[in-house]
């Protein structure tokens, strides 16, 4: 930079301009934001700002809708009265959220309703920030829902399903149809649901919206979610002249070997079975390749608590219990080898929106992601192609290879998600709960899911119709071996591993490079893992003292709620993890005591068995008086 | 004009740089004066603590001990308060990481004893003296259990008909059953046992958990069988947690009976009721499939191989000798 100062204009506006074109830049911008905001917000309008990381197709448009209509229904007028309410939704698309809700609640600008829970954070993060930055919502849990308060409306809504006719001359779609009974039934759940607390709203109590540490509810599921198959019904029939496609998994692997060699004209290229990437293929592992272990790791579950830990694989590991030459582990193994040669090469370094595009350019019959992306699929199919939802194709009992091993379906169970809490920084929390409460409502729920393809969140609610066929909540099996979660060397090892595993498909390359690392550096690892540990009993020491100096404040009753609450919290968070882990310990040191395993009887119990079989044998001879 | 201009942007400059320097100094100086109702102040206080501003939270409880010094409050009120106040202090430089302060711990807890020795603050404040001991510096440094299970015992003992006295007694129980040696457990069973026979009230169910845990190692399996069943139906249950319901209880409950005991008609009774009250939960196929499993072992005279195909370790599955490798597509 010239330390003269320039004489002439010219000179002046060179040296300047940087400067004016940053003013002219702030000064448009300012002018910009005042009017738009001016435009947007009445004066005294009270702004509820909503935050979330949805981009799928239909939501802005529902949410803005719903928005409208909140502020115009009567139970906000009587419940806000002369309140200009205005919700203003920001949307940040997930990968930036991370990054957008950490600097919003550090520097105390949060909207009054954020979206919470976003996946691809660690858990542990979340659980900080609902601790720090958003309110307890026990109170709205525990109490009923006043947005679920019967109208008139609701009835001649359930008459006219059974009419076929809505009100206003339009046509019931055959899946919202109701027999006389059912419309009975409807009845009762709309008179119920006026009665009991929102949680019981929930099949499942609300589980999604409460944090066990906190022993308190932070947030409002809105919707459910739950892999599928998708496929690409115009292009499926064209190959195969079926609508739907095999439940068998030999029929799908034919069916895909015959895509793969199928070249199409308006597939320009790159033509996959199924269109896939990293992200992808945890879809299909959850329902298609863990179901293979399920009989192997029902041998490690030794605290028996229907799941497998990364410690009692380990445990199994290092006391010759598993391995990798276990069938289970290798049919994993095998299946995800046959399945990802329909993938296009090179899944394994392209991103989730990639493999979306893939299937919407039709350069592939299948595509395996969650109900999430229903809406997004239909809008980018609309005018192309139709899309059809399947279930994951399973082996069958006569499996040569894999039937064996099937001794059950995967647990089928949506996970409750598009959850909402209120920012400790709302401005107007009141008014941003009642929102919440009116998503969280029976009809506008219901109307909200439908609009964008998600699996409602209440109970007794009906499925849109893409969805009616295929959201199953079924039990089954939900155990499997997991390696990668003991500690970060392993995670890093296995990751490498297997990723090239998916490129190459050589198991025992596989095996030669990660088993030896698994077992020697497993200890250590889980050593450290211990440290972690000690650290989260800490972290629950802290939430006990916080509990139980407020609670001092108040006058003390031992047998009141919030007592009994602290001392399921210090039995759960304090007491009984200690015990546990010192079996798991002593697990992983020393290896399994009982000489059998877990779902496996022993010695005693035979005999015992044999005893009562004989003693009720000799009851059923003496005309059935025990001897 | 230009010139001018650029040293009026240098002098601006300046003083932002003073102000930004200097608003940690003036926003400290603000915040150290916190005033307002010390029940107010003390519940900022553990907000703070939630928050983690462990700085904050300090000030907080320090403001409402000072506006304790000036209030109209009834004396065994302001005692109360000020007990409660030094008591957060106590626990915030116990808890904090990093920063932990023992000896500053000690010093507030011992406060909050004499400022009302008969308040059940000075209960807990002893109570925290002794946790303190339980969670040391850093997670590698180990603890003396030994001292540890003394010092709950004599906590225990010294207001025995308490909540705080039932909190001790199970921190005790759960050093002695996860040291996992016959010698605690026993001691540890006959312990819980006279607390119950005592009629005492609080932590009855985990405190049956930890029994039945102290006869695993024992493998006493009847035992613990029963100390699990009186657990769940002693089961202190908070409505409003959707976590806590008795499904767990009900399936490990029945597995033992079934596969440690071989108490096919408990085992019955447990897996029905998972069933019928669990539904949704994922477990209740291996509910099923057990229940099936029992019937044919029945049929077949209690042969525990019938239905083998039907158990979680069907024939033939499981790494047994003689399986042939897979050979996978390369």
């Amino acid at each position: 930079v010239s330390e003269e100062d320039p004489k002439t204009f010219g000179e002046k506006f060179r040296k300047y301009l940087p400067l004016l074109v940053i003013i002219a830049a702030f000064v448009t911008s300012a002018i910009m934001i005042g009017t738009r905001r001016v435009e947007t917000y009445p004066e005294g309008a009270v702004i509820v700002r909503v935050g979330h990381w949805q981009v799928e197709a239909g939501l802005r448009e529902t949410l803005k809708e719903l928005a409208d209509e909140f502020v115009s229904d009567p139970q906000t007028k009587a419940r806000h009265p002369g309140k200009k309410i205005v919700i203003v939704p920001t949307e940040v698309p997930d990968p930036a959220f991370q990054q957008w809700i950490a600097c919003q609640l550090m520097g105390g600008t949060a909207p009054d309703m954020c979206e919470v829970g976003l996946p691809s954070m660690p858990k542990a993060i979340w659980l900080q920030y609902e601790t720090r930055y958003f309110e307890p919502l026990t109170d709205l849990a525990t109490q009923p829902n006043p947005y679920n308060k019967v109208r008139d409306e609701d009835f001649a809504d359930i008459q006219a399903r059974v009419k076929g006719v809505y009100p206003n001359g339009a046509q019931v779609r055959p899946f919202m149809r109701l027999t006389e009974a059912q419309a009975v039934r409807e009845r009762e759940i709309v008179k119920e649901f006026e009665r009991v607390p929102l949680s019981q709203t929930y099949l499942d109590g609300m589980r999604g919206g409460y944090r066990e540490e906190l022993q308190a509810y932070t947030k409002v599921p809105l919707s459910r979610f739950a892999p599928r198959i998708f496929y690409n019904k115009s292009l499926y029939k064209k190959l195969t002249g079926k609508d739907v496609p095999p439940l068998d998994y030999r029929e799908f692997l034919a069916e895909c070997n015959q895509f793969n060699n199928t070249r199409l004209d308006n597939a320009a290229g790159n033509y996959s079975a199924i269109a896939s990437s990293k992200w992808n293929t945890n879809m299909f592992n959850a329902g298609m390749m863990d179901p293979m272990t399920f009989a192997a790791t029902a041998r490690s579950d030794f605290n028996r608590d229907g799941t497998v830990g990364s410690d009692e694989t380990f445990a199994a590991f290092r006391s010759g219990r598993m391995s990798f030459d276990s069938p289970e582990i290798k049919a994993k193994f095998f299946m995800t080898a046959e399945v990802q040669k329909f993938f296009q090469t090179g899944y394994v370094g392209l991103q989730r929106d990639e493999a979306v595009m893939k299937f919407a350019k039709q350069q592939a019959v299948y595509l395996s992601t969650g109900t999430w992306d229903v809406g997004s699929l239909v809008k980018m199919a609309e005018g192309q192609f139709e899309v059809g939802i399947a279930p994951f194709p399973q082996p069958s009992k006569n499996d040569p290879e894999f039937g064996r091993l099937m001794l059950g379906p995967y647990a089928d169970i949506p996970d409750q998600g598009f959850a909402f809490g209120v920012s400790r920084f709302a401005k107007h929390p009141e008014v941003a709960k009642d929102f919440i409460l009116f998503l969280a409502s029976r009809r506008v729920n219901q109307r909200l899911n439908h609009a964008i393809g998600w699996l409602p969140s209440l109970r007794d609610v009906a499925l849109p119709e893409r969805l009616s066929a295929f959201a199953s909540q079924s039990p089954g099996m939900a155990m499997s071996a997991n390696f990668r979660d003991l500690g970060g060397d392993v995670q890093t090892k296995f990751d490498q591993d297997y990723g090239q595993f998916q490129v190459d498909g050589n198991y025992r390359g596989f095996v030669s490079s990660f088993e030896k690392f698994y077992l020697e550096k497993g200890m250590s690892e889980w050593n450290k893992q211990q440290q972690d540990w000690r650290l989260a009993v800490l972290n629950g020491e802290r939430r006990l003292a916080i509990v139980r100096g407020e609670a001092l404040l108040e006058k003390p009753d031992p047998d009141n709620t919030l007592w009994i609450r602290y001392r399921a919290l210090t039995a759960a968070q304090q007491v009984m993890p200690e015990v546990i882990r010192a079996d798991i310990k002593k697990l992983v040191t020393q290896g399994p005591t009982r000489p059998v395993g877990p779902y496996e009887f022993l010695p005693q119990a035979k005999e015992n068995i044999k005893k009562n079989a004989a003693g009720r044998a000799a009851a059923n001879s003496s005309g059935g008086k025990q001897p | 004009m230009a010139k001018g201009s650029i040293h009026f942007a240098k002098k601006i400059s300046r003083c932002a740089i003073v102000l930004i320097g200097a608003a940690p100094f003036l926003s400290g100086c603000d915040r150290e004066t916190q005033t307002g109702d010390p029940r107010q102040l003390i519940l900022n206080g553990w907000q703070q603590f939630r928050l983690e501003d462990y700085s904050a939270s300090d000030r907080a409880f320090a403001s409402a001990i000072d506006a304790l010094g000036r209030s109209s409050l009834p004396q065994d009120e302001v005692q109360r308060l000020r007990a409660g106040a030094l008591y957060g202090r106590g626990i915030l430089w116990s808890l904090r990481r990093p920063g932990r302060d023992a000896a500053r711990s000690k010093e507030y807890l011992n406060a909050a004893i004499n400022a009302d020795p008969k308040n059940e603050i000075a209960e807990w404040s002893r109570a925290a003296l002794v946790r303190d001991e339980h969670f040391p510096e850093r997670s590698d440094i180990a603890i003396d259990e030994a001292k540890l299970k003394t010092a709950y015992e004599q906590l225990a003992n010294s207001n025995p008909d308490s909540a705080i006295s039932g909190e001790m007694f199970i921190y005790r129980q759960s050093l002695l059953v996860q040291s996992l040696t016959p010698e605690d457990a026993r001691l540890a069973i006959k312990e819980i046992d006279a607390y119950i026979a005592a009629g005492k009230k609080y932590y009855i169910s985990p405190l049956l958990m930890l029994k039945a845990r102290a006869h695993q190692t024992l493998g006493e399996h009847p035992q613990v069988l029963a100390a699990r069943i009186e657990a769940v139906k002693r089961k202190e249950i908070d409505k409003d947690n959707p976590f806590m319901n008795n499904a767990m209880d009900y399936y490990q409950i029945a597995l033992i009976a079934e596969y440690d005991v071989g108490d096919f008609e408990i085992a019955r009774e447990y897996f029905n009721k998972f069933i019928a009250e669990y539904p949704f939960d994922s477990k209740a196929f291996i509910c099923k499939r057990e229940l099936t499993r029992m019937d044919l072992i029945e049929k077949a005279g209690g042969d525990t191989s019938a239905g083998g195909e039907l158990g979680m370790n069907p024939p033939g599955v499981g790494g047994l000798p003689g399986d042939a490798p897979m050979e996978v597509a390369k």
